[in-house]
């Protein structure tokens, strides 16, 4: 699927087609679910809220100034969106609800991928991006370079640097 | 296997780990199906913004300038000094006139004191020591920050290819470091600036008019969580002559224990100041020192 093609899938939903929306959310929600799984550390609650966001993003469609950028603007409305669910949560449960909770959730994380989740969100914007699109849904570097609208050559260094900070952090981790 | 090889690894298994359940895709479209909603289109003042950032149509908005100048200058025409105040209207109208000022302003620079400040869990507030002060170009920015009033560090962020590099001089030590960022980075102001106008039909809140800094002022608060702004929530404040901002508020909340928001203010705005020449050119050399504001 080239950039064209991708700017076409917004214009064509903005339009009212659906199933051109529906190509859209099976391209991003694995990026969507890991944006808001880092920062709530349960994969359903992740769903749950990757879904809303998707809903809003179809709504609001019409408001992106460039279709290109879809990746990169679903992920910031499910990580605000998973924000405002952890911050609405927090006060308002006991330690017990909480386990409670996380044991009929069943999709809590280990302590290893929600570190590892955690260290991408800190990546700067642009490169976890990437490392999301490659790692998470797959796409291939020159896949990436249409749909963000950059060169192989930056996609590739991105990737390169955004191994080089994970690799780094993880190493002081485990000090 | 290398040390290359064990990060992918893990960050395969985590995708995963992550990975939505089959009917994720099915679900989202049952719900927009019953919800029966539709992509909205934007208001008029919101595309008149988005127009004002492309290069291709900054030729019709230059003649729509000039025309509303021409406009403004005509016998019998005081603009701003109707009866009713430019606030008091739809808020697509309003938008649409300040997109229309800062356009005429064709700012180059802008100053402004950025500070942030904790709003605890017990409802008391605590404004952070650290106080930055920000120098924005159209295409480069400089920042300034100081502890305590001490100038502790100084920052230039100088576009360079397709990257914006950042050189920092650390005061303490004399030390130089340098990094790179992918560009663009939002350092344009009137970018920034036209960013935060062309949600303005959508505020939730109009303040009534109070004098800040000297200025008289009316505010808007706007709810922006699914827009490109990275807050919650923003509420800004415009000169009510100028139309310009004299301070801007971005409300966010804090994951951070003990700490329910954080708040970024922006405020002590200097349009077009006359700035040294070598602002925004790194010099990291033991006279660097802090601008000095007029």
């Amino acid at each position: 699927m080239t950039e064209q093609a991708e700017r076409e899938l917004v214009e064509a939903a903005t339009g009212g087609d659906a199933d051109a929306f529906a190509v859209l959310v099976r391209r991003y929600e694995r990026l969507a679910v890991a944006g808001a799984a880092a920062v709530l550390g349960d994969r359903h609650a992740a769903q749950d809220v990757a879904q809303d966001a998707f809903v809003t993003a179809y709504q609001k469609l019409a408001s992106l100034r460039n279709g290109a950028s879809f990746g990169a603007w679903i992920l910031t409305i499910t990580r605000r969106r998973a924000y405002r669910v952890a911050r609405s949560k927090r006060p308002m449960q006991t330690l017990d609800e909480q386990k409670t909770n996380i044991a009929q959730s069943n999709g809590q994380l280990d302590r290893d991928s929600r570190e590892l989740l955690q260290l991408i969100e800190h990546l700067p914007e642009h490169e976890g991006l990437v490392v999301m699109l490659k790692y998470f849904d797959g796409h291939s570097a020159s896949e990436i370079a249409e749909m963000t609208e950059q060169t192989v050559g930056t996609v590739t260094k991105k990737l390169t640097r955004a191994r080089e900070r994970l690799r780094a952090w993880m190493q002081k981790n485990d000090r | 296997m290398t040390h290359k090889d064990m990060l992918d690894q893990r960050l395969e298994e985590l995708g995963k780990t992550i990975a939505p359940d089959s009917s994720f895709a099915n679900d989202v479209m049952s719900r927009i199906a019953e919800a029966g909603t539709v992509p909205t289109r934007p208001s008029v003042g919101r595309r008149l913004a988005r127009s004002v950032l492309q290069p291709r149509q900054l030729l019709v908005a230059g003649c729509l300038i000039v025309i509303t100048v021409l406009w403004t200058l005509l016998p019998g025409r005081h603009f701003g000094r109707t009866a009713t105040p430019w606030w008091s209207g739809p808020s697509s109208a309003y938008a649409e006139s300040m997109l229309t000022q800062i356009a005429q302003r064709r700012v180059d620079g802008v100053v402004a004191r950025v500070r942030t400040m904790f709003v605890m869990s017990d409802g008391t507030e605590s404004t952070s020591s650290t106080v930055r002060t920000y120098f924005f170009a159209r295409d480069r920015f400089r920042i300034d920050i100081f502890d305590d009033g001490k100038l502790r560090e100084i920052q230039w962020y100088v576009p360079e290819g397709d990257q914006l590099v950042q050189t920092s001089y650390h005061m303490h030590d004399g030390s130089t470091s340098v990094d790179r960022h992918e560009y663009p980075t939002a350092a344009d102001p009137i970018a920034r600036l036209v960013e935060i106008v062309r949600y303005l039909d959508r505020a939730n809140r109009r303040f009534e008019p109070k004098r800040i800094d000297g200025h008289e002022c009316v505010g808007f608060e706007v709810d922006a969580f699914d827009t490109k702004i990275i807050t919650d929530t923003y509420r800004v404040w415009f000169d009510t002559t100028t139309r310009l901002p004299v301070l801007v508020e971005f409300d966010r909340p804090s994951m951070v224990e003990n700490i329910d928001r954080m708040i970024t203010t922006f405020d002590r705005f200097e349009w077009d100041p006359r700035l040294p020449a070598d602002t925004f050119a790194p010099h990291p050399v033991p006279d660097a020192a802090a601008l000095k504001l007029e």
